[in-house]
């Protein structure tokens, strides 16, 4: 049965989460149905902005913590 | 060859039965994406940090007391644990008082601007506070669910589950924060806000 494709199927297809069949379905709706082409379009562009925006966040630095206070939760428990 | 990675599940089997490093590994391998869910989330460094020690100690208490059933789901149940810190966090934050200048400019964001390191890019600072001001712009909802699914790595399965919503609902909650989004990148927009 074929699916009716959808703005949120593009969303699934975009973000890795459509299976095989879905995938073969959304490639030819993206051929002939120019809105969802353009939707297509703007949600990778918010992707890839969103992915920009992943590579300045700042680098936690607070593991070392995290270690001492299981170590010495640890060292209570034995 | 690849190296095969140790499942979630067997990591959290060895650091119950004593071994330490098992939860190094652990911590390792989600601390990115956990803390920078967290950081998308609270929009604050030292928050961020807090909240992420908070998210592990509750963990570890978890794990040690034998109280984890997830399998090889860790990073979405530890996921949920630092949201539900995350949204704490920033409703005590909202009950504070603010503290503002003569201008009503926040003192603590004057103090956030003079914090930055001095090699820090100009450029990315731009860019960084352009795309936070966009994220910040969202409704709760649809920020959550852009959030979890950019900077957390979780699926939309996974982030109904977390939201206690069903899949529908949170690709809808997509849907609706990129054709915003998009709007709000859009130059005539950002024009029109300006005046």
């Amino acid at each position: 049965m074929t699916n009716t494709i959808t703005q949120e199927h593009i969303l699934l297809y975009i973000y890795g989460e459509a299976d095989s069949t879905l995938k073969k379905e959304i490639a030819v709706a993206l051929q002939n149905n120019t809105e969802l082409y353009l939707f297509y379009q703007d949600a990778l562009e918010v992707k890839e902005l969103m992915e920009q925006q992943e590579m300045l966040v700042p680098a936690v630095t607070s593991e070392r913590i995290i270690m001492e206070e299981s170590h010495d939760s640890y060292s209570e428990t034995v | 060859m690849q190296k095969e990675l140790i499942p979630d599940g067997v990591l959290i089997q060895l650091y119950q039965d004593g071994k330490e490093s098992a939860l190094e590994t652990l911590i390792n391998r989600h601390k990115s994406r956990i803390y920078t869910g967290i950081y998308m989330l609270v929009n604050d460094r030292y928050l961020s940090e807090d909240i992420f020690q908070e998210t592990f100690i509750k963990i570890i208490h978890c794990l040690k007391r034998g109280r984890y059933s997830h399998e090889d789901k860790f990073g979405p149940w530890a996921m949920r644990i630092a949201r539900n810190l995350s949204i704490d966090a920033i409703r005590s934050r909202e009950r504070m008082p603010k503290i503002v200048d003569s201008e009503g400019k926040s003192v603590i964001d004057m103090l956030k601007i003079a914090d930055g390191s001095p090699e820090d890019n100009i450029v990315d600072k731009e860019k960084n506070r352009y795309v936070r001001e966009l994220i910040d712009q969202l409704p709760e909802e649809q920020k959550e669910v852009v959030v979890l699914r950019h900077y957390a790595g979780l699926s939309f399965k996974e982030i109904a589950d977390i939201t206690d919503t069903n899949l529908n609902t949170c690709i809808g909650r997509m849907h609706y924060a990129i054709i915003n989004l998009k709007k709000m990148m859009n130059p005539v927009y950002v024009q029109i806000k300006k005046k």
